[in-house]
């Protein structure tokens, strides 16, 4: 977080601790805004984090003003932005099987709807190979397509 | 040890904002007080993973990572669930804060 008054350098220190802190463990990231005599304006924003552990607005607001209160004798507006996930994140190995399951879907026809080799999918879908958001959407929205279909 | 070593550069390469797991079933902690091990202060790339990998296996298998300055960092950790006990832990491993993984409290 950029230095919001001038600190002396233990307390700089421990600033760039604290924000770093936030934002390794919880994927909070803290902006300065603006300031005038009275107010300092930050911007609160929470991102996906590997522990999972996701606060509200409220929450967040609360922790950014008692965590940098120390820091000054301002007031501290937050504006807060909560983690919201993707609907692409449910796309796990688990989910698939289950979607090709239910809609009796075999791997053969998803390599060629897909266009994706077979050792791809099939790695994703037992979990030999990880894989992030774009072959989640890609999975989602395949699936979610064949809903589509089934309504026409 | 080299199996989990590129397990975890895996992890820290798809969670660069930074991740604490225990070892060696490579789960997140998702709650209580994180402590940096001061025995694996400024560990960094290959070597300061095997440093903080080996600390972290005979002492309490936990390890954290994070990439900071176009390298990765690790450290062995240390959760604790009692406050009161991680204010101890804090200074007996002089560190400026510790934060709370459920709660993102600062002590």
């Amino acid at each position: 977080m950029k230095t919001i008054t001038l600190l002396n350098p233990t307390k700089a220190k421990e600033l760039k601790v604290i924000s770093d802190l936030l934002r390794k463990h919880g994927g909070l990231y803290v902006y300065y805004v603006k300031e005038n005599e009275n107010f300092i304006t930050l911007k609160a924003i929470q991102k996906k984090n590997h522990s999972e552990n996701y606060l509200t607005q409220k929450q967040i607001i609360e922790r950014v003003k008692e965590t940098f209160s120390k820091f000054t004798d301002k007031t501290i507006r937050v504006g807060a932005t909560i983690y919201e996930a993707s609907p692409v994140e449910v796309a796990t190995p688990v989910w698939i099987k289950k979607q090709m399951h239910r809609r009796n879907i075999a791997l053969k026809r998803m390599v060629k709807d897909l266009g994706v080799a077979k050792a791809d999918i099939s790695a994703n879908i037992n979990g030999h190979k990880k894989y992030g958001n774009r072959s989640k959407a890609m999975y989602y929205y395949y699936f979610n397509s064949l809903d589509c279909q089934v309504a026409d | 040890m080299n199996t989990l070593a590129k397990q975890i550069k895996e992890i820290a390469k798809q969670n660069p904002q930074g991740f604490t797991i225990y070892l060696p079933s490579l789960e997140p902690v998702r709650n209580g007080w994180v402590i940096a091990n001061i025995k694996t202060q400024n560990c960094f790339g290959d070597a300061g993973l095997q440093k903080a990998l080996k600390f972290a296996m005979t002492y309490n298998r936990i390890i954290g990572g994070w990439f900071d300055n176009g390298n990765y960092y690790f450290d062995a950790s240390i959760v604790e669930p009692n406050k009161e006990k991680a204010l101890i832990l804090k200074e007996l491993h002089k560190q400026i804060a510790i934060i709370n993984l459920e709660t993102l409290e600062i002590a």
